[in-house]
C-alpha cells in the first residue's frame, strides 16, 4: 500500500489487489483506511523515483511501437498501428508484452483499441488484457462504466444521479441534450473514442544518457580506488559527451555499498564542460568525505543538466583564462552554494539599491556597460537612523558610537520612489540624498526623508 | 612626489585596516589587470556598491563570493588564491587570522602568484601578512588640486583626501602617503611623506 499526502492527509495512492478486494480505493483518506483493514501496511510514495521507472519503462516500451507517450496515472500510451505486425499480429504483441512484464514481476493492465480513449478504458475498466477488434471498440466499451472516458468527477457524479452509468447509454442520448447539459468535454470524449476525432498522441522524446557504470568484483573503500574508477568513468562519459557536442552543468555520482546504502555526491559546473580533469577535480573534496562503510561495489556516473557545447578552436590566452575562472567559480559554488558566488550586472533604476542587478557568477557574463553618473559611494549599508531633525543637514551627529561634526555639505539629490512597486524600504516617500564630508575624515552618504522627517546614514564614499 | 603610490608585493597576502581599506582596496584593484574576487560574509553589513566602484574600476571583473562562516571564508581565499585564475584576492574579514591560517593564504598566494588584501578590523591583524595599511579618509577643505584661480571663482573639487600609511611592512621600510582624488577627473595624486613611526593614534575606527 503507498500513501501520498495530498493536502494535510495521507492519501491512498495505489494499493494492492488484496486491499483493493477489502473494499479501499484510491483517493481515500488513510485514517478510512485503517478503520476498514487495522492491519494495513503502507508507505508513503516517492512520486519522483515513480515518474523515473516509468520512464524506463516508456523507454523499454520502445522495442513495440516507436510512438510510446506517458500519461497521467501510470499509463504509457503506445500506438501500435503498421507495427503490430512485427511481433504477429496484436494479440502476439499483446500477450509477449503482458508475458514480459508478469516475468519482470509487473502487473500491468493493457487493452487495444482504435482510439486512445477506448483503449485507455478497456486497460482501466476491462479485464486486463482487452482487444478490441477494429470497428468494434463502441461496442466493448457498452457495458464500461461513463467513468472510463476520462471525465471530470463532477460530470461523472451527476451522469450517475440521472441514471446514465454505462457508456453504451450514454452513446445512445441525444447530442444536443448532453451538450447543453454537460459543456463540450463529453462530447469531444464520446468523439474521441468512436473515431470521429483525432486525438494528438505526443510520442516521449528519446532523451540520450549520458552515464556510466562500474560494477566491481571486490568491495572497495580506499579514495585512491574509488578515484582511479571515476576517472575510467568519467573517460567514458565524457568521450560520449564530446561525440554529441553536449556539455553537463552537473554531475552526479552513485556509489552503491555492500550494505545497500547509496551515497550520492553531485556537484555542480560553472559552465557546460565535459572536460575529464576538471571535473574530477572538483569531485575530489566530495569522495574523501565519502563514508564507504563496508566497502562500494558498484559506482554510477551520470551526466545532468546537459546543455549542447560545440567544438571550439583551441586558442591561447583569453579561453584559457576563463575556463580557470570557471573552475574556481565551480569550486567555491559546490561548497558555499552557486547563489552565494555573485557578479552584479547593470540595471535601470534610479534607486541606488536597484541600480545593479545581482546575479549567479556561474549563469552570467561580465557586463561592462557600466555607466557613471552621480555621486555614489563606495559602501552600502541598510539605512542607519540618526537621532536628528530639521531638514537641514545635521552639523553634529552621533553614528555608531561616534561623534561627527559636518564640514561639508553637497545636495540635495532628490530620488523618488518606484511607486509602481511596493518596496518597504521607500514607504517613507522620496528622498533627498547627501553628501556629507565630517571633521573626523569620514565621507558619508545621508539621506532625509521630508515626509515623515528623520535623517539616514546609509553608505560611505571614498 | 610619487604618482604611482604604494606598490603590494604580488604572490603575498597584505592586510589593510581602517575607514579607507575599501578604496585602498579598490585602487590596488585597478592597479591590476584581470579578474577580482571579493570575499565577505553573508551577514556583512558593509557591501560594495557598484555604482561607487565604476568610479575606480570596472565592475564587471569582480566576482564576489558571500561566505557563511569564517572558516569558509578563509577557504574561499586560500582556493582564490591558488588557482591564479584571479589576479587579486580582497575579503572582509572580522576575525583575526590566526598563525597557522595565515601562513596557507600565504603560501597559496605564492603558488598562484595572486595578490591578496585582506580588510581587518583595527587591531585585529595577523602576524604573518606581508605589510599592513592603515588607510584614514581626511577632512579637506574641498579646494585640493584647483588654482588659486578656480578656487576665486568657487570651483569645488570635491576631492577626497585620504592618508595610508604602512604600519607594518616585512620587506621595506614604513612609508606614508597622502593624496587625493579629484572627483571630475578621477585622477589620484599621492605625496610620500616621510617615514612616521608605527601605531599612530587614530581613534575613527
Amino acid at each position: 500500500m503507498v500513501v501520498r499526502l495530498q493536502g494535510n492527509a495521507w492519501r491512498l495512492h495505489c494499493l494492492n489487489e488484496t486491499a483493493e478486494a477489502a473494499g479501499l480505493s484510491r483517493g481515500m483518506s488513510l485514517a478510512d483506511a485503517r478503520a476498514l483493514c487495522p492491519d494495513l501496511k503502507s508507505i508513503p510514495a516517492d512520486l519522483s523515483r515513480d515518474f523515473s521507472f516509468l520512464r524506463a519503462l516508456a523507454r523499454w516500451a520502445q522495442r513495440y511501437s516507436p510512438v510510446v507517450s506517458m500519461e497521467k496515472d501510470h499509463q504509457l500510451l503506445l500506438d501500435i498501428s503498421g507495427a503490430a505486425h512485427l511481433f504477429g499480429g496484436e494479440e502476439a504483441l499483446l500477450s509477449d508484452l503482458l508475458g514480459r512484464l508478469a516475468r519482470s514481476g509487473l502487473t500491468a493492465r493493457a487493452g487495444v483499441a482504435d482510439t486512445p480513449v477506448a483503449a485507455r478504458a478497456l486497460a482501466r475498466f476491462g479485464s486486463g488484457q482487452d482487444m478490441a477488434p477494429p470497428g468494434m471498440a463502441m461496442a466493448m466499451l457498452d457495458p464500461l462504466p461513463v467513468r472510463a472516458l476520462g471525465l471530470e468527477e463532477k460530470t461523472c457524479i451527476s451522469l450517475q444521479r440521472l441514471g446514465i452509468t454505462r457508456i453504451g447509454q450514454l452513446a445512445a442520448m441525444e447530442r444536443e441534450g448532453l451538450l447543453r447539459r454537460f459543456g463540450r468535454q463529453l462530447l469531444v470524449q464520446l468523439d474521441r473514442a468512436r473515431g470521429d476525432l483525432q486525438e494528438l498522441i505526443v510520442p516521449e522524446k528519446p532523451q540520450p544518457v549520458y552515464g556510466a557504470s562500474m560494477n566491481l568484483a571486490e568491495p572497495v573503500g580506499l579514495v585512491r580506488d574509488i578515484e582511479c574508477i571515476l576517472d575510467r568513468l568519467l573517460e567514458r562519459v565524457c568521450r560520449s559527451l564530446e561525440k554529441a557536442q553536449q556539455g553537463a552543468r552537473r554531475m552526479r555520482l552513485t556509489a552503491r555499498r555492500v550494505d545497500r546504502g547509496d551515497v550520492v555526491v553531485t556537484i555542480g559546473l560553472a559552465r557546460p564542460m565535459r572536460s575529464r580533469e576538471r571535473i574530477g577535480r572538483l569531485f575530489e573534496r566530495d569522495i574523501r568525505h565519502m563514508e564507504a562503510g563496508f566497502g562500494i561495489d558498484r559506482l554510477t556516473l551520470e551526466a545532468l543538466d546537459v546543455t549542447s557545447l560545440p567544438l571550439r578552436q583551441l586558442t591561447h590566452g583569453e579561453g584559457r583564462e576563463r575556463d580557470d575562472l570557471a573552475d574556481l567559480i565551480s569550486r567555491i559554488g559546490n561548497r558555499v552554494g552557486f547563489e552565494n558566488v555573485r557578479r552584479y550586472l547593470p540595471a535601470q533604476s534610479h534607486i541606488p539599491e536597484k541600480s545593479f542587478i545581482v546575479s549567479a557568477a556561474a549563469f552570467s557574463a561580465p557586463a561592462s556597460d557600466w555607466t557613471r553618473g552621480h555621486l555614489r559611494p563606495l559602501i552600502m549599508f541598510a539605512p542607519e537612523p540618526l537621532a536628528a531633525g530639521g531638514r537641514d543637514v545635521p552639523r553634529f551627529f552621533t553614528w555608531r558610537g561616534m561623534r561627527m561634526a559636518t564640514v561639508r555639505a553637497q545636495g540635495p539629490e532628490r530620488i523618488l520612489a518606484e511607486w509602481w512597486l511596493d518596496d518597504p524600504g521607500w514607504r517613507s516617500g522620496m528622498r533627498d540624498y547627501w553628501f556629507v564630508q565630517t571633521r573626523q575624515g569620514r565621507r558619508l552618504w545621508l539621506f532625509h526623508t521630508p515626509r515623515e522627517p528623520a535623517w539616514f546614514v546609509t553608505g560611505e564614499f571614498a | 612626489m610619487s604618482g604611482f603610490g604604494p606598490v603590494l608585493k604580488r604572490g603575498r597576502v597584505h592586510e589593510a585596516c581602517g575607514a579607507g581599506r575599501f578604496f585602498f582596496a579598490a585602487r590596488m584593484c585597478a592597479r591590476q589587470e584581470g579578474p577580482v574576487l571579493w570575499i565577505s560574509l553573508q551577514r556583512e553589513r558593509e557591501r560594495i556598491f557598484p555604482g561607487g566602484l565604476v568610479s575606480c574600476c570596472d565592475p564587471g571583473r569582480f566576482v564576489f563570493a558571500f561566505a557563511r562562516c569564517n572558516r569558509e571564508l578563509l577557504w574561499i581565499g586560500e582556493e582564490g588564491l591558488r588557482s591564479g585564475a584571479v589576479s587579486v584576492v580582497v575579503a572582509q574579514v572580522h576575525e583575526p587570522v590566526g598563525l597557522t591560517a595565515g601562513r596557507r593564504l600565504q603560501l597559496a598566494a605564492e603558488a598562484g602568484q595572486t595578490l591578496g588584501i585582506f580588510l581587518v578590523d583595527r587591531d585585529k591583524g595577523s602576524p604573518s601578512a606581508e605589510s599592513r595599511w592603515l588607510c584614514t579618509p581626511l577632512c579637506g577643505d574641498g579646494h585640493e588640486g584647483i588654482s588659486h584661480g578656480q578656487e576665486k571663482r568657487g570651483i569645488v573639487s570635491d576631492s577626497t583626501p585620504f592618508a595610508w600609511q604602512c604600519i607594518k611592512n616585512k620587506s621595506g621600510t614604513l612609508k606614508c602617503w597622502t593624496g587625493y582624488r579629484c572627483g571630475t577627473t578621477n585622477h589620484l595624486t599621492l605625496v610620500e611623506q616621510a617615514a612616521q613611526p608605527a601605531a599612530a593614534p587614530d581613534s575613527s575606527v
